[in-house]
């Protein structure tokens, strides 16, 4: 795959194709008549059904549901919820910003954590120290996230009295579920800052800028990772912290079956992904301009 | 090097003995415990570790221990599952899609793309939540929504090793294009792939927790170490050993698989490294 | 040591600190009370705000706050006393109330609160809104309402119906605006509008209710500690469907009232001085599961009554509710009228009597313990609902009845697709308890009109449906409960539901609120709540 920024806008865009594809299928591949499941749990009256059947129209051939479902999309029409029947839109809008703020929270973490562990570790290798950071960075990845989270909940929201367990608002809130999602990736960054400050550290001269440069481009990585797959990262957080965000939107939806809801956050979500995953590639050659007209393994 | 790669070693061998002894408990365990992990025991309900139940009991007299040790059959199972389906697909599309290159490798790494801007969490979620409760299911949702990862990885693989002198060499002799590819081209990739495979593992397990706490895994009263952790974490403050025994276990299972492949991929090569980084 | 001349200068700002502050203290007591914003933990999520859709006691709670009813009942003593409605007289033949209701009463919206008001709002509930509401069960056979005059609303019933006063008393009964109604349409169910002392400001999804003071409050009921408007400027209602969450932050201080704290935290929060538990029995109905009649295994009173013989309440007393509370043998509440334990002595715990019953209608073990009738497995199907309250007692009773013979098949499903299934017969056991002043409840849980909403075993046995009437009809206080408490026998025997332990509700509450109270079903009485700084 060559790099230049036209070529990746250009590949991005069956992607963004792609994924609406599968998103508007996901309705249509569930067995049965797709608007009673889509209503079923929502105690629907049978007007209602007819009126939702009407609105639908899920008798037209597909490809004409396909484009206007394309059509309602682009202008922000993404169908209203079942439960809320409030606009999708609105319910995305909603609950995104708390979930980017408690994204940028983590990475914050991640990176700031995954540093410090990962330069001690390459400053002496092989030493207990390296040792140390490593089993540590390896701690946070190996334990799923709701168990953390509910341990740091206890440790320092009750036991110490530090921080507040719940809500929004305010750093302090932040703190903890960012550093349950921060911890885990810290350990990856760690591993990656460690390499490519050993490589760096090996040559004769050592130049800090150039050594951090080196050690920038896994931590851009993981935050082009971490930013990707927000909901990954904040689905289980978000509902052990009782947090408003999309990770708990996309739970609930799932959960209660309410499709047009799923199929907005899935959207959203995916969409967010393909938009990071250029711009991460576009810093990639602005980081590192050997990387721009290499030919990448991925 | 040499020192490095020995105290690696160490620590793998540390790793593989330990998940050694998980896999032996989880074929072995059900035959080897001799309390039944079912078996409910309200009078010793929240008991401490002690003597005879070294886990402690759990909310209902469950003995903690053989819970862990019952529930490492299927949570091991189910991670393991995963990665056979992950590997299967992903040695399909990847081998396919790199070695026959042009329209048929755009196409499939657009399908990769647009799989991959799901999140595995999400995906696995929907896919559970079409098909049902239970660990077949989070296993195969698992499993699905490692794939794309998977494709990466060896597709990329194969485009490198592809330009190798010895492949060219057996096409120049007029090799068929699959006789290429499983002889000489699939040996040489082999190597990231396992190292990949293994941290997929430890990866899938923790999914596979995640999706139990979020109430999609294996029904009551199944023993798996995703739902007995997510069945503590209202005794946190009573009973922690309750969460404490699978969380460990899952931890340690973890660690272990890590250990291992960290150390795999050293050994096989450490050019590798920079392969395997996703 | 400050210099004299020091002294000197700051003398005057010391005596007029000390005699303003001597001015302004008893000023500042006084109006500690009123004021601040109270952070409420919810237990669970809500569905809708609007009162003639829901069919939730989260939901109910909420509307406590922001809605007015005719009549209140007081906990002490069950005794019905002033709402909206100063009062009431009823007809001799039971089918006609007629209420004199209070005047100046005004909606959030500014508009007034009279009869025609009241009328629309109990018309309403008769309109098709798609859910089983639970005010389509609580107003019963309501026929119509005719306003005489701005004051006085008659209503009537087909039926004799003696529970109305005590369900007039209850939120989903409570005045609506019909205004608000007919303009904010689909979105009356985000933002309704009513007359209580707290108005409805924003839901947000899945997170919190918002609702601040009504300035213009001057009709608080009978049991009132005070008047005028409420002393909270606001009220945050949270969701926290997490038990160890709920625990944590009523002793962090993060919320002032945390609802249905976890049995197993509640020993150690009494040691907590900045907390205060409250409990209270509500009157209602106990944590109860029903078997379905009409669907096998359970349609055989030989398994029904198998699984009554199996369950041993003391265990679960024991394990999930650590002793706060007391085994069940009534289909109603201790502190509901018309409680009689008859089934300890009809449905005890009898392992042994369990499996001889089962032996003698045929099941016999089969290899892995389950018993096997014609080729058939005895497995049961429980769906129950997730945070409905059973999660952790659906795992011990199902190992209760597999000492007997029994698979328990445990399903958890979202609260709106499980009584989906319900409605659908397509569970063995089913699940509901009531927060509910009256034992007519046992209609809205046993009729055969209720087969459409909250009918758990599926029943439609004509002799019951009868008798129920007959009770709903009797105005006589005695031989109405005489008749409750002889339905609840024919049910036992015939195992048609199983009570397991009553509910008891226990509340934390900071040291800094002032004036809470639990009403007749220990639903939260915010109105008189000030916060202490």
């Amino acid at each position: 795959m060559l790099v230049s920024l036209q070529q990746r806008l250009a590949l991005a865009i069956p992607v963004v194709f792609g994924v609406s594809v599968v998103v508007f299928a996901i309705v249509h591949l569930l067995p049965g008549d797709p608007v009673l499941v889509m209503l079923s749990g929502a105690n629907a009256t049978p007007e209602q059904v007819a009126e939702l059947r009407a609105q639908l129209r899920f008798d037209d051939p597909l490809v004409v549901q396909y484009l206007r479902f394309l059509r309602r999309a682009v202008v922000g029409d993404l169908g209203r919820s079942i439960f809320s029947k409030r606009p999708v839109f609105e319910e995305i809008a909603t609950q995104l910003p708390s979930t980017l703020e408690l994204a940028g929270a983590a990475i914050a973490i991640a990176v700031a954590a995954g540093l410090v562990l990962g330069i001690l570790a390459a400053l002496r290798p092989n030493s207990w120290l390296d040792r140390l950071a490593m089993l540590i960075a390896l701690g946070g990845v190996s334990m799923p996230s709701f168990w953390l989270g509910l341990l740091l909940i206890f440790g320092f929201s009750l036991e110490l009295g530090w921080l507040p367990a719940t809500g929004q608002g305010g750093w302090q809130r932040l703190i903890l579920p960012a550093a349950t999602i921060g911890l885990g990736y810290a350990a990856v960054v760690a591993r990656l800052v460690r390499s490519s400050f050993l490589e760096v550290l090996g040559e004769r001269v050592v130049v800090l800028k150039h050594a951090l440069g080196n050690a920038l481009i896994p931590v851009v990585t993981i935050i082009g990772v971490q930013l990707g797959n927000l909901l990954a990262g904040t689905i289980i957080v978000e509902t052990v912290f009782s947090r408003r965000g999309m990770g708990r939107l996309a739970v609930t939806a799932v959960l209660d079956k309410d499709y047009p809801l799923i199929q907005g956050v899935v959207l959203v979500s995916a969409l967010g992904y393909v938009l990071v995953n250029l711009l991460v590639d576009v810093s990639y050659s602005l980081i590192d301009p050997r990387i721009r007209h290499r030919e990448g393994a991925a | 090097m040499t020192l490095r790669l020995l105290a690696r070693r160490k620590a793998a061998l540390l790793g593989a003995a330990v998940l050694g002894l998980v896999v032996v408990l989880a074929v072995a365990g059900p035959a080897i415990i001799r309390t039944d992990p079912l078996k409910m025991n309200p009078v010793l309900a929240l008991t401490p570790p002690n003597a005879e139940h070294p886990f402690g009991t759990d909310q209902y007299g469950r003995d903690v221990l053989t819970r862990v040790i019952a529930g490492a059959r299927l949570s091991l199972v189910t991670g393991l599952g995963a990665v056979v389906i992950a590997l299967a697909g992903g040695l399909g599309l990847g081998l396919v899609s790199g070695a026959a290159g042009g329209t048929v490798d755009l196409l499939v790494m657009r399908v990769v793309d647009v799989m991959m801007a799901f999140p595995s969490v999400l995906l696995a979620l929907v896919v559970v939540a079409v098909l049902g409760h239970g660990s077949t299911n989070v296993m195969v949702a698992v499993g699905v929504s490692l794939i794309p990862t998977f494709v990466r990885l060896i597709r990329g693989n194969v485009l490198v090793v592809r330009e190798q002198p010895y492949v060219e060499a057996a096409r120049a002799l007029g090799c068929r294009p699959r006789r290429v590819t499983l002889r000489h081209i699939l040996p040489n990739i082999i190597a990231p792939v396992i190292v990949l495979a293994t941290i997929a593992i430890a990866w899938s397990i923790i999914i596979g927790a995640s999706l139990s706490f979020l109430g999609l895994g294996p029904r009551p009263p199944i023993p798996e170490w995703g739902v007995d952790l997510s069945n503590g974490r209202n005794y946190l403050l009573r009973g922690w050993w309750i969460s404490a025994g699978p969380g460990i276990a899952i931890m340690t299972t973890v660690v272990a698989v890590n250990l291992v492949g960290d150390t795999l991929r050293d050994v096989l090569d450490p050019r590798l490294r920079s392969l395997t980084n996703l | 040591m400050p210099s004299r001349r020091l002294l000197r200068q700051l003398t005057p700002w010391l005596v007029l600190v000390t005699v303003l502050g001597g001015v302004a203290m008893p000023r500042l007591t006084v109006a500690a009370k009123a004021g601040g914003r109270l952070v409420f933990a919810a237990r669970q999520d809500i569905d809708t705000l609007d009162p003639h859709i829901t069919n939730r006691a989260a939901t109910r709670k909420i509307l406590l706050q922001f809605l007015d009813t005719l009549v209140v009942i007081d906990p002490k003593d069950g005794s019905v006393k002033p709402g909206l409605a100063e009062k009431w007289d009823v007809s001799p033949d039971g089918k006609t109330y007629t209420f004199h209701l209070r005047k100046n009463v005004k909606f959030h919206d500014g508009t007034p609160f009279d009869a025609a008001a009241m009328k629309f709002t109990f018309d309403r509930i008769q309109t098709p809104l798609g859910a089983p509401g639970v005010a389509r069960s609580f107003i019963g056979p309501y026929e119509s309402s005719e306003a005489v005059g701005a004051s006085t609303l008659r209503v009537r019933f087909k039926q004799p119906y003696s529970p109305f006063l005590r369900m007039a008393a209850l939120a989903p009964l409570g005045a609506i605006s019909p205004t608000a109604m007919q303009k904010l349409g689909d979105q009356f169910a985000r933002k309704p509008v009513g007359t209580g002392p707290f108005m409805v400001k924003e839901w947000i999804n899945k997170e919190q209710v918002v609702l601040v003071k009504n300035p213009a409050y001057n009709w608080a009921p009978a049991l009132a500690e005070h008047q005028g408007p409420a002393y909270l400027d606001e009220i945050q209602w949270r969701f926290v469907l997490e038990a160890p969450t709920r625990t944590a932050i009523i002793q962090t201080g993060e919320v002032n009232v945390a609802e249905d704290l976890s049995y197993a935290d509640v020993a150690g929060l009494e040691k907590n001085p900045d907390v205060r538990i409250l409990r209270g029995v509500p009157a209602g109905t106990p944590w109860t599961i029903y078997p379905n009649v009409q669907r096998p295994p359970t349609n055989d009173l030989a398994v029904r009554r198998a699984l009554g013989y199996a369950i041993n309440r003391d265990a679960i007393v024991r394990v999930v509710f650590h002793n706060e509370s007391k085994p069940a043998w009534s289909l109603l509440q201790p502190t509901t009228p018309g409680y009689a334990p008859l089934a300890k002595e009809i449905l005890p715990y009898d392992p042994s009597r369990a499996k001889k019953t089962l032996d003698e209608a045929g099941w016999k073990p089969g290899a892995d313990g389950i018993r096997v009738k014609d080729g058939k497995r005895l497995e049961l199907l429980w769906i129950f609902g997730a945070n409905n309250g059973y999660e952790e007692m659906a795992p011990l009773i199902q190992a209760m009845a597999r000492e007997v013979g029994m698979d328990i098949q445990l399903r958890e499903q979202p609260r709106a697709q499980m009584e989906e299934a319900n409605r659908k017969s397509e569970h063995n056991i089913g699940e509901v308890n009531w927060w509910f002043p009256d034992p007519s409840i046992m209609t809205t849980n046993f009729h055969t009109k209720s087969l459409f909403g909250f009918n758990r075993p599926r029943l439609s046995n004509p002799e019951i449906d009868q008798q129920l009437d007959q009770a709903a009809a009797m105005t006589a206080e005695g031989p109405r409960m005489e008749l409750y408490k002889k339905i609840q026998r024919t049910l036992f025997e015939q195992a048609d539901a199983y009570p397991l332990v009553d509910q008891v509700t226990i509340v934390g509450v900071r040291k800094e609120v002032k004036g809470y109270r639990f009403n007749v079903v220990t639903f939260p009485i915010l109105y008189d709540v000030s916060l202490e700084k």
